[in-house]
């Protein structure tokens, strides 16, 4: 059964690319005439920062109207440049969320303050979740294994290729080219 | 007006489409819709967005706006009412805490009333996402007596910025719209369309003394036709959707962002039979006789808003004699934070006896340590603070923190509360502490806000205070907006008249120098600024366009004595611990660094060096 609305977050650092991807994701919805509704928290950090998007696009729903409060526990699917903000959303998720997540690890900023006790994320998040793509995009990028030149454009074409969201590459080359 | 035409039914269309827009840009397609002719504002998040746009928008269509880029929320009020008042229509932006300083003007608009339509637009942040409070400022409204617009998407809000204009000029009033963090923010298509400007508009003020002379009896005169002109709207105009079982016995009433959140709640459960849902768009003044049209066959009606509860309380306060049922709301949902989904979904459950069994099961929280972020690289905070640390490492000094990016994460002063907080605490503090010396921090911004002021009341006091103004350049924090540093300020000669006679030029980038000045002003008395400059690198740093591809910067580890003095006591984000135990090592990574050279200046055992890029 086609979902009537699909819940996705998109997270990551500032600087990231978190809000581009969004916007394209945003865009792709809008000219296939999905509604979306979403929100962008950008928190008040320069750098560094956590960041997320919120997006909710609508396939097929007859009134229209809905909240871009995402429910607890329903995002389907979660795109995360980095890996302990990926774990920082586990629990707006379910067991089954489609995860797309760069493994690579950015540290924390107050590290250099407090040393925190925590392990590693990425073992946690494939503890947790059962649908995941983890891979260290960043280093694909650096390798030039890769035809796209962005982190966040290389795993947003990774999550249309699984085909969790209705779009196709040839969207998001189309609204990268309008960018 | 006639000079003000409906966009909707004139024919002089210029450009009508269906475009992508975030609210911010909806409320300022809006105003040129409605032939706006004077906007003024002060920047701030969730609202920062709606000046720039309309400049553009300006110049794309010869719009012939005129802006007033104020200094404060009080001017920007009464620069608008000023505005108005002449016959433009004319709209001011600010954001909550912003309403606090225009409330003085506002309270008194009313009284006056206005001509050309004018429009204040308040960004509220349920949540505090991008504010350092979460004030509910729906209690002005009824100080002020202003009708209130509270768009539920992106499209109302361009269409209620009209809808304002309109109201504004029927009634001769401002109004007011109130756009939450996140809504302000959300995209989606929305319909625009533009008329041509009637051109060669002329405007006129009208002397009229019974209307904008206000003491005593006449005060209390024009109160009373305030008070009658708001009573007519509450009966004439009324904004609202009706949605569901009217014959229901249960009504939900919302406002804002928490329509959404029980329309979607109310299908995704099924209750469309159970609930008649309504929603005020036009907030205040409340509509009685729709409000007891509501209420009819109800055995309860429940209110569903965020924050304090302010619709429950109007409509408790208007309608309690003329209702018999039950009406209840904030006593089931908490008046801080946003109002959640879950919080909503939670109600519903238990109030409708819902099954819950093919929820999807959320994972169960983990506790993350919080990104809050820090200064960008080559910051000049970095060092002022740096700077700053140094000199008070031993003398338990006090530092008052402002508004602006130097009081954001990592939080190097010692409070964040609201604007010239810093010169404002630290005054009292420094009139009585002995022992702890006390500073004040701020940025240019907070500083032509209305700090200046603060510092003269300094030098009235005579009190023994250094302030220290970080001259980044621009308002940067909420979007780089104008800051009259950057045209010719001549600061002493400003500090000087106001009867400050030590002004001290330092540079953020050296900081030898500064801890040298602070060191010898430290012991002296009187008010003393010191003037830091370092104009901020996300917009134009000539000191570090001159090194960015010119030089770069390298740790020997070989010298390096794990001081740490770069990584946490400067805390430069470009520098990173490759963790190589038992022994750190300390690199920079050059994509990030911007060449400032502080890490060079501070380092005490001369392991960083700086090279020519060849």
């Amino acid at each position: 059964m086609i979902k009537s609305v699909i819940n996705i977050i998109v997270c990551g650092i500032g600087g990231q690319g978190v809000l581009t991807i969004s916007n394209i994701i945003r865009k792709m919805a809008l000219s296939k005439g999905f509604k979306c509704e979403g929100a962008t928290f950008k928190g008040g950090a320069q750098r560094m920062g956590s960041i997320h998007s919120e997006l909710r696009i609508i396939i097929n729903k007859t009134s229209k109207v809905i909240s871009s409060q995402i429910p607890i526990g329903d995002v389907d699917l979660l795109i995360a440049t980095e890996p302990w903000e990926a774990l920082r959303y586990a629990n707006r998720c379910h067991s089954k969320t489609q995860l797309v997540v760069n493994s690579k690890i950015e540290t924390f900023y107050v590290d250099r303050f407090e040393k925190p006790k925590i392990k590693n994320p990425v073992d946690n998040l494939r503890k947790i979740f059962i649908n995941h793509v983890i891979e260290d995009f960043s280093k694909q990028i650096a390798n030039q294994s890769s035809t796209h030149s962005h982190l966040n454009v290389l795993m947003l074409y990774k999550a249309v290729k699984i085909g969790f969201i209705p779009f196709t590459e040839k969207d998001i080359k189309n609204q990268i080219s309008q960018l | 007006m006639d000079n003000n035409s409906n966009p909707k039914t004139n024919n002089k269309m210029i450009f009508s489409k269906n475009i992508v827009l975030n609210s911010n840009e909806a409320i300022s397609w809006g105003a040129a819709a409605a032939n706006v002719n004077f906007v003024s504002h002060y920047p701030g998040s969730p609202v920062n967005l709606v000046e720039p746009h309309l400049r553009k928008i300006n110049n794309r269509f010869n719009k012939n706006i005129e802006f007033n880029n104020s200094l404060n929320e009080h001017v920007a009020a009464l620069s608008a009412a000023g505005a108005s008042y002449c016959g433009a229509r004319s709209l001011t932006i600010m954001k909550h805490v912003g309403l606090n300083i225009a409330a003085d003007p506002f309270n008194y608009l009313g009284y006056t009333g206005v001509k050309g339509g004018m429009v204040i637009i308040v960004g509220t942040d349920p949540g505090a996402l991008s504010s350092t409070g979460e004030e509910d400022v729906h209690w002005f409204v009824p100080q002020f007596n202003f009708p209130l617009f509270e768009p539920t998407s992106v499209q109302e809000c361009y269409d209620y910025t009209i809808n304002a204009f309109e109201l504004s000029e029927r009634h001769q009033i401002p109004v007011m719209i109130f756009v939450p963090g996140r809504l302000a923010y959300n995209h989606s298509s929305i319909n625009v369309s533009l008329v041509k400007n009637k051109l060669n508009k002329k405007f006129y003020f009208n002397k009229d003394r019974d209307k904008y002379i206000n003491v005593g009896a006449r005060a209390v005169k024009n109160h009373r036709i305030l008070i009658e002109k708001v009573k007519k709207i509450s009966v004439s105009e009324s904004v609202n959707k009706n949605k569901f079982n009217q014959k229901s016995k249960t009504g939900i009433i919302t406002r804002g962002l928490s329509y959404s959140v029980v329309y979607e709640l109310i299908e995704d459960y099924n209750l469309q039979n159970k609930i008649h849902l309504l929603n005020l768009d036009l907030v205040y003044p409340i509509n009685q006789k729709d409000i007891l049209k509501f209420s009819k066959e109800k055995d309860e009606i429940i209110v569903i808003e965020d924050q304090d509860g302010f619709v429950e309380n109007q409509i408790k306060m208007h309608c309690f004699n003329d209702i018999n049922c039950k009406i209840y709301g904030k006593s089931n949902f908490p008046a801080y934070g946003e109002l959640s989904r879950k919080q909503v979904e939670n109600f519903f459950i238990n109030k409708f006896n819902l099954s819950i069994d093919n929820r999807n099961i959320s994972i169960e929280n983990l506790e993350i340590p919080e990104r809050l972020g820090t200064f960008c690289e080559g910051c000049p905070h970095t060092g002022s603070f740096y700077s700053i640390d140094t000199v008070f490492k031993d003398l338990d000094g006090v530092v008052g923190g402002d508004i602006g990016c130097s009081s954001l994460p990592p939080f190097r002063a010692d409070w964040l509360l609201c604007m010239n907080a810093g010169i404002g605490i630290s005054q009292g503090m420094a009139q009585i502490l002995d022992d702890q010396p006390v500073i004040s921090t701020g940025g240019d911004g907070s500083f032509f806000h209305a700090g200046a002021l603060s510092l003269l009341n300094a030098v009235h006091n005579n009190i023994n205070l250094i302030h220290m103004v970080f001259d980044n350049g621009s308002i940067a924090m909420t979007g780089h907006q104008e800051s009259p540093s950057e045209k010719n300020f001549d600061h002493h000669q400003f500090l000087n008249s106001i009867g400050v006679n030590r002004v001290i030029d330092v540079s953020s980038y050296d900081p030898k120098d500064f801890i040298e000045k602070f060191n010898y002003e430290l012991v002296r008395d009187g008010v003393r600024v010191f003037w830091v400059k370092g104009a901020c690198v996300r917009s134009g740093n000539a000191f570090i366009e001159s090194r960015r591809n010119v030089l770069y910067p390298e740790i020997d580890p070989s010298k390096c004595g794990s001081c740490n003095k770069c990584y946490v006591e400067l805390g430069c984000p470009a520098i990173l611990n490759l963790e190589k135990y038992p022994k750190q090592e300390l690199k920079i990574d050059l994509d990030r660094c911007v060449r400032c050279g502080l890490c060079n200046e501070i380092c005490p055992n001369d392991a960083i060096s700086i090279h020519n890029m060849v």
